[in-house]
């Protein structure tokens, strides 16, 4: 398994992809995945019966420069979403090892993995549901993307806390 | 193939328990006479026979089953035992019926086999000869020696397909049948209609496919052409422009600026992807939730320093490193707890988690301006640029336009038009070219697609073909069987015509008898019936003529062979027999004896005697008389194996019949 990417999601970045920026599908994943990670919003299991493909089995950059940032986010995501404080010593350990495989180029067990793209998956929701119809421009969708993450991720404030 | 008699047992059935050996110096004897008086059992002994052999006992109904056991018994079950020899190799059949159960059994022991198995499984190439229609042929009455000539049935025939096995061009039709309906239960419509409209979808999705790839490349050629255009026509507006001398360094500047503009635009969106590419940076939360996540790990030593294998290495150890002994108890919960701690290569990645985050999150000095927002302000402002760039160049060419410039305003508005129809022939282009996704359908441009259901409607197209093909191919098979069969018939039954008449003229010499045709049933020259004599002289002259054909001996087994003939045909047919067949044998009652016997007896071929009686107050007058030596008593029959006591033998008064 790898970094997977709806049908629907190709099709409704179709147009920026084309346009540099956007250089790689991840570009498309990494924006799914934000999206998915602010909004605490997993894909849930019937809906990804769509199909999506497998697009690429590792990290590509410029990510893979912020690999482990992200998969922090993940472990702080995951925690968070199955109420596990982190002062839990056992679960939050628990959780490490169920997501984390240093032996995968990835870093991630198959869970973790599927973890990530089931964000990727509900941030491509989101961003459908609160950009609506595909962009055109991939200069001004940079811009309306970062006004819509920061009203997503302030909207559901009890995943993130406040910068103080 | 050479087939004999050997005999048989019975036991537990109406006829009386008998064991009837047919062997004479060591082989089945050439010629068996049995004789058993009326009322001993020869019509179920025959019956049991072409039963034992014929495996058709195994559909017999509780009721059928029952009807063998004799009324006053308390057999729970009845076993009939036939040995046969088939090139000379011994073959065993046993049918045994179970009374209380109102079932049938089999068994049968052929060589190598080691003893009997359970089944009616004789030899493969023996098999046919055990078909129904087959045996009824050489285990013969005198009932199909009549319906032999009888219009109303078909007896010659069956007789003729029996031998030459012509039921097997039905089977061969019955199997073909079988397998299509087989087919056509599994498949969806296997009409022609519908391989006629999947076939016309095909032949228009093909011809769309072709319609479509010539619009892409028409589209492609199209789109480069519109582009070239485009080009000459911009480069002609600006050389037009700038060969208006007081308008030239406004709009080389315009243009410049837009130029410009347009290359900041570029850089700030570079610039503002470089940023949301960092996670730290895409959202203030993110960067306080992960260095949330830093200090609390390390609030929570994670990772130890004591790793989940430093456990498990523990456990192998005598001691602990307490220095007390670990026993097997300590050792297993030594394991289970070991659990608890991170395994060393997640320690390696939450270390890393840690050590990025402090890198990058945490020794980023606090900006008083979010980098983010930074690039966004300066994408935003680029943007703005080059739009008024864009305002300015466009602006100088509405002026000169307004101010008469004609051929300006049209090459603008046919630019506008290049532009616009650029936009539509990508937009085709992108269509004709984007993958094939699940429910498409005839209507899509796009080539793959299209070629996605062209293939599928081929592969369904074939599916269909194939069973259409199949219902064809299994209706010509039909016509061939059919008229194979009827072309084999005519055949077989002209040689035999040909071959009979030649015998009768010897059989029934004395009462000359031809026939006219051999169909469904024998048709007489120049009458329509015959005495019962004649009667059974056709059909032993028919029936041997046709066992006769080919290479394989088929014994002839019959019941009653000279009753109703006269004294000259009888000796006739005890003439005739010996020539016809490798084996007869024979039941017969007293009175048939004369004549017959006589004549079979001139053949020269071996013949065995034998006589089978009931043991009843009935026939206990004839005890004392028995050659003691020949004759053989079981509880309730009698068997005497002796020539004289078989040409002698009469009975004061006959039993009823069973």
């Amino acid at each position: 398994m790898g970094f997977k990417l709806r049908d629907s999601a190709t099709e409704w970045f179709k147009n920026v992809r084309k346009q540099k920026p956007f250089a790689t599908d991840f570009d498309v994943y990494y924006f799914c995945l934000m999206a998915g990670l602010a909004a605490g919003r997993r894909s849930p299991e019937d809906v990804d019966k769509e199909s999506s493909r497998d697009f690429v089995q590792h990290f590509v950059s410029p990510y893979v420069t912020y690999k482990k940032l992200i998969q922090g986010l993940l472990l702080y995501a995951e925690n968070r979403r199955m109420g596990i404080e982190l002062t839990e010593k056992k679960d939050v350990q628990v959780t490490i090892n169920e997501l984390f495989d240093p032996e995968d180029v990835t870093g991630l067990t198959p869970k973790g993995l599927e973890a990530l793209n089931s964000y990727a998956a509900g941030g491509f929701d989101e961003l459908v549901e609160k950009m609506g119809e595909k962009p055109f421009k991939a200069e001004d969708f940079l811009i309306r993307y970062c006004d819509t993450l920061r009203k997503v991720a302030s909207s559901s404030d009890r995943w993130w806390p406040n910068k103080t | 193939m050479k087939i004999e008699l050997a005999g048989w047992e019975s036991e537990g059935f109406r006829c009386p328990n008998v064991k009837v050996d047919l062997i004479s110096n060591g082989v089945p004897a050439s010629i068996a006479l049995i004789q058993m008086p009326n009322g001993t059992g020869k019509t179920s002994t025959l019956n049991l026979i072409k039963a034992t052999l014929g495996y058709t006992a195994r559909t017999w109904t509780s009721k059928e089953v029952l009807a063998y056991r004799r009324i006053d018994s308390e057999d729970l079950t009845g076993r009939f035992t036939v040995h046969l020899y088939f090139d000379d190799k011994p073959l065993t059949f046993e049918l045994t019926l179970d009374y209380t159960a109102g079932t049938a059994k089999y068994r049968t022991s052929t060589p190598g086999d080691g003893g009997m198995r359970d089944g009616w499984v004789p030899p493969h190439e023996v098999r046919r000869f055990f078909h129904k229609s087959f045996l009824d042929l050489f285990i013969f009455d005198g009932e199909l020696a009549n319906n032999l000539l009888n219009e109303k049935e078909t007896s010659a025939a069956h007789a003729i397909d029996a031998l030459f096995q012509i039921y097997l061009f039905e089977e061969i039709e019955s199997t073909s049948d079988s397998e299509w309906n087989r087919i056509k239960r599994g498949g969806g419509a296997t009409t022609s209609n519908h391989l006629t409209k999947c076939r016309s979808a095909e032949e228009n999705l093909i011809k769309k496919l072709e319609i479509i790839k010539k619009k892409h490349n028409a589209a492609k050629s199209e789109l480069a052409e519109k582009q070239k255009r485009l080009e000459e026509l911009t480069r002609k507006i600006d050389q037009h422009i700038e060969g208006i001398d007081d308008k030239r360094t406004a709009y080389e500047d315009a243009r410049l600026e837009f130029e410009r503009a347009k290359g900041n635009v570029e850089k700030s969106a570079t610039n503002l992807m470089g940023s949301i590419a960092m996670p730290h940076r895409l959202y203030a939360g993110f960067s306080t939730a992960l260095t949330d996540l830093r200090v609390h790990l390390d609030r929570l030593k994670l990772p130890e320093n004591t790793s989940a294998q430093f456990f498990k290495e523990l456990s192998e150890d005598e001691l602990c490193v307490c220095g007390r002994p670990i026993d097997e108890s300590a050792k297993n919960e030594i394991i289970n707890r070991s659990k608890l701690y991170l395994g060393e290569e997640q320690a390696g990645i939450l270390n890393a988690i840690k050590s990025d985050v402090s890198d990058l999150v945490e020794t980023v000095p606090d900006e008083l301006n979010d980098p983010l927002d930074i690039a966004i302000k300066d994408l935003t402002k680029a943007l703005r640029a080059r739009k008024i760039a864009q305002t300015s160049e466009e602006s100088l060419k509405k002026e000169l336009i307004d101010g008469g410039d004609t051929e300006l305003g049209e090459w603008e508005q046919q630019k506008n038009e290049y532009e616009e129809r650029i936009k539509v022939i990508e937009f085709a282009l992108e269509e004709f070219g984007r993958p094939y996704r699940s429910g498409d359908d005839q209507s899509s441009n796009s080539i793959a697609s299209l070629e996605r259901q062209i293939k599928d409607l081929g592969d369904k197209i074939a599916g269909i073909t194939d069973t259409v093909e199949f219902r064809e191919q299994t209706k010509i098979l039909a016509k061939i069987l059919k008229e194979t069969k009827n072309e084999a018939r005519q055949l077989i039954r002209n040689s035999l015509l040909s071959q009979v008449n030649t015998r009768l003229k010897s059989v029934l010499g004395h009462d000359p008898l031809q026939l006219q045709s051999i169909g469904k049933y024998l048709v007489l020259e120049r009458q329509s019936g015959a005495s019962v004599g004649q009667t059974l002289g056709i059909g032993y002259t028919f029936l041997t003529t046709l066992l006769g054909r080919g290479k394989h001996k088929i014994p002839l087994v019959v019941d009653s062979p000279a009753g109703s003939l006269d004294d000259s045909v009888r000796t006739e047919v005890g003439n005739l027999i010996p020539d016809l067949t490798h084996q007869f044998v024979s039941f017969v009652i007293p009175p048939e004896r004369a004549y017959f016997v006589d004549s079979l007896k001139r053949s020269g071929r071996s013949l065995k005697y034998i006589t089978i009686f009931r043991k009843t107050p009935g026939t206990e007058y004839l005890m004392p008389d028995l050659p003691k030596q020949h004759a053989t008593l079981t509880n309730d029959g009698v068997v005497v194996v002796d020539d004289s006591y078989f040409m002698n033998f009469k009975l004061e008064k006959e039993e009823s019949g069973v």
